[in-house]
């Protein structure tokens, strides 16, 4: 019986977790983006009808504001506007429930270059 | 925190996953194998009861956990009323309410007098398949990727709850009872598995294919290599339990001396490999990815 507990520890050690993170095909801007001026809005893409429930984007002096979702119905794109302007670092942080129930979290970061 | 929230809900889902089967599965076996007195059929009811009660409670801690999981804000989002009617207007929401549903008509038969007419388990046999359904209408094989998927599920479940929970009446004949009760109620037990266990792996396997997609996949991917740890625990199980039929409880009825110990040490690891399939289980469906999308 020893055996089989240490080889089902192994087993677990052994194999990495992917947590459960939504499925993102494509988001303008693209995850880890340096941007020399603001985008317009922020828009991201899902793989499969996404119910978005929460989001909120974080600069890097400390300010996190809460997002507006336009729809609460399932859709497989969102775009969130007005962008803050500010130059820093940007982390866009969401939380969606999928077609089949499971909660899903996510993030995109992205950076807006001081003016020049 | 973000990670807390993954590891609370399959350490939930476990517990979840054990009660609900054990509530659901002691009523199948109470109905279909009849073990024969009170002596087991008091006990089992009562296993079934406190099973229920408790996957009741757990229930109700997995929508908190959800909602907390959604909210993103601590502790507080578990009690927060809006994240709260996002999970229960979801699959997962829908699934819960019927689960509570079979749960709370189990726990009602459960604590009803044995002498009760005959009636009553069948209404406990209709909280049963609530239990069971309930499992089929979220999760991953709910994303219209596989044919008939609730119906590949609810087979699975029933299959599984059936004999995770004649497990412990089986034991607790070996302990208490007379051996000649055991030997009958584990072959009446036998002779159900016989039909029980054949559509468990059938279905098991058809699923597999499905959520895989590949052998690829099946080697190369979390989700493939989890569900290949979940398979050769199976095949272990299922190796016990061949043994159990066909070397103990004849070596039982030849009055083979330690043939008692071997079948009672044989179900005590039985209950050990179930605990880590439903671990496994609970991994694959809630942290990971299927490899198909």
């Amino acid at each position: 019986m020893k055996s089989i507990l240490l080889s089902i520890c192994l087993f677990f050690t052994a194999t990495t977790l992917t947590l459960a993170h939504s499925v993102v095909t494509s988001s303008t801007p693209e995850n880890g983006a340096r941007l020399s001026a603001a985008p317009e809005s922020l828009d991201v893409s899902f793989s499969k009808l996404t119910r978005l429930v929460k989001a909120s984007l974080s600069h890097n002096k400390g300010d996190t504001v809460t997002l507006a979702i336009s729809t609460k119905e399932p859709t497989k794109s969102v775009s969130f506007t007005p962008v803050p302007k500010a130059a820093g670092n940007y982390v866009l942080k969401w939380r969606a429930l999928s077609q089949d129930g499971h909660v899903l979290k996510g993030s995109l970061t992205f950076s807006i270059a001081e003016p020049k | 925190m973000e990670d807390g929230w993954t590891l609370a809900t399959i350490l939930i889902k476990v517990g979840l996953y054990a009660t609900s089967f054990i509530a659901a599965g002691t009523v199948f076996f109470l109905i279909t194998v009849r073990p024969n007195g009170p002596a087991i059929h008091g006990p089992t009811r009562l296993l079934s009861g406190l099973s229920a009660l408790i996957a009741l409670a757990f229930t109700l801690l997995y929508v908190a956990i959800q909602a907390g999981f959604l909210a993103d804000d601590g502790l507080a989002g578990m009690v927060d009323g809006d994240m709260v009617n996002f999970i229960l207007d979801g699959p997962a929401g829908l699934s819960s309410k019927v689960l509570l549903f079979g749960l709370i008509t189990v726990v009602l038969v459960s604590f009803t007098p044995i002498s009760a007419p005959p009636i009553y388990g069948w209404i406990a046999g209709m909280g049963a398949l609530f239990i069971v359904i309930s499992f089929t209408l979220a999760g991953h094989t709910t994303n219209g990727n596989i044919p008939v998927s609730a119906g590949l599920i609810a087979v699975h479940l029933f299959a599984v709850s059936f004999w995770l929970a004649a497990l412990w009446p089986l034991y607790h004949q070996g302990r208490h009872l007379k051996v000649e009760q055991l030997i009958a109620t584990a072959e009446r037990f036998g002779k159900q598995a016989m039909l029980v266990v054949p559509a468990l792996l059938l279905v098991g396997v058809v699923l597999s294919i499905f959520l895989v997609g590949s052998i690829t996949a099946l080697f190369s991917t979390s989700y493939g290599l989890f569900l290949l740890g979940k398979i050769t625990l199976v095949v272990l199980l299922l190796s016990l339990a061949a043994l159990n039929k066909y070397r103990f409880i004849p070596a039982l009825k030849d009055g083979e001396v330690d043939a008692l110990n071997h079948f009672k040490r044989s179900i005590r690891l039985e209950v050990l490999l179930f605990s880590v399939i439903l671990l496994i289980t609970s991994i694959l469906t809630s942290a990971l990815e299927l490899p198909t999308g």
